[in-house]
């Protein structure tokens, strides 16, 4: 016998081996049996794919909404950003469009606007530092407090100082506190309004403009010149400048 | 649908893999591996390619069922602390009985389980089973020509192992 017929007499053997007596040992109830053992299983498993198919469509809704505000909160808040600087406009359009708004009787003078400072006694407030050319007055330096309401600008005080006034300084009536004047004497180096050293300004022809913030009302000013000498300082009152 | 499909399959082809079982691990409650091939069928359902035959995944299926219980025979026998104890339990439903095997099958079926497991996986699916090569491959995940090399070697290994059985 050659190896091809031994080897087809091999398979002949092997598809002889008999099957299972499945009557016997894999009858109908135990086929039913694993049957049902396995619907239950299949029927668990469909419900819980399809809780996890809810539980992942709900996520992905609640992922979705909260990417959906999350866009819409910096979205308001840009915005907001936006309205309140009205795309480009900033404190100093604000001063000009005030000034602008301001009565004819009171607003007829040229003005210049010397000097901003933002959040200076805090955050969303500001301080202008500008110049009325009166007429009858010469010019008259003013310093203005703005505080952010919102989103906008409101002018809460102001106050001004004749360059040739007989005294050097003046303040505000409320809080804050600004304490401001004139210097006119090279020598000066340092203001001091109380505690608070204040910020020196050059405004024009060499002169130059000092304010500080106090905390306190009616404190003493003092200002110290280059050779280290102190001086106390009148306050310059009754000849303030409103505005 | 995974239930009807499970149920269509399990009907259609769980003398099949019974068949399959028994040849593959031998002794032991082959039924339970049944049911654990349809479990397993059912668990992983949504990895079923539709394109491919249900026959030849659930023989999939059912190759890595036997493999995993020889390998839990095989560690259980390992830590058995108690020796010269018999591995079939008394009682149990032994391929000799299932099958209803002569002398010559007896032998035949021994010679199977004693050959290399590829050799008895070609064996089994091909000639037993009577796969094609094509189902065979798919079973196997081989080539269609590794499919026939190595059946055709397991098939010269068979005879001569069975030639030198008588002589042991």
């Amino acid at each position: 016998m050659n190896e091809n017929e031994r080897i087809h007499k091999i398979i002949e053997e092997l598809r002889s081996l008999p099957e299972p007596d499945y009557n016997k040992y894999f009858d109908m109830n135990k086929q039913n049996n694993i049957h049902e053992n396995l619907m239950k299983v299949s029927r668990k498993y469909e419900a819980k794919q399809r809780s996890g198919s809810f539980m992942k469509r709900a996520s992905t809704a609640v992922l979705g909404l909260a990417a959906f505000m999350l866009f819409a909160i910096v979205l308001m808040t840009i915005n907001s950003q936006r309205s309140d600087e009205q795309i480009g406009y900033t404190f100093e359009d604000f001063f000009h469009e005030k000034m602008a708004e301001m009565p004819e009787q009171e607003n007829n003078y040229a003005y210049t606007l010397i000097h901003t400072e933002m959040n200076a006694v805090q955050d969303g407030d500001a301080i202008a530092v500008y110049k009325e050319d009166r007429n009858e007055d010469g010019e008259v330096f003013f310093i203005a407090y703005f505080e952010k309401q919102g989103k906008r600008w409101v002018w809460k005080q102001s106050r001004g100082s004749k360059i040739d006034s007989p005294v050097n300084w003046t303040s505000m009536n409320q809080a804050p506190f600004i304490y401001f004047g004139l210097i006119r004497d090279h020598s000066i180096v340092e203001v001091y309004a109380g505690d608070t050293q204040a910020k020196i300004i050059t405004v024009a022809d060499g002169n130059r403009f000092w304010y500080a913030i106090s905390p306190k009302q009616d404190v003493e000013v003092m200002l110290v010149k280059d050779d280290g000498s102190q001086e106390i300082l009148d306050q310059f009152d009754p000849e303030s400048l409103e505005n | 649908m995974i239930s009807s499909k499970i149920s269509q399959w399990f009907y259609q082809y769980n003398k099949d893999i019974y068949h399959f079982l028994l040849y593959y691990v031998g002794s032991g409650d082959i039924e339970d591996l049944v049911q654990e091939v349809f479990i397993r069928a059912i668990k992983g359902f949504d990895s079923f390619q539709a394109k491919s035959s249900p026959k030849t995944w659930l023989f999939s299926i059912a190759r890595h069922v036997g493999l995993d219980e020889l390998r839990r025979r095989k560690r259980a026998r390992i830590k058995s602390i108690v020796p010269f104890v018999d591995d079939e339990p008394i009682g149990e439903a032994t391929p000799e009985k299932v099958l209803q095997l002569n002398e010559n099958n007896r032998i035949l079926y021994q010679v199977i389980q004693s050959l290399k497991s590829n050799y008895r996986d070609v064996i089994i699916l091909r000639a037993i089973k009577e796969l094609s090569v094509l189902e065979t491959a798919a079973v196997l995940n081989w080539n269609e020509n590794k499919v026939r090399i190595t059946y055709h070697r397991a098939l010269k290994a068979l005879e001569k192992h069975k030639e030198d059985l008588p002589n042991e």
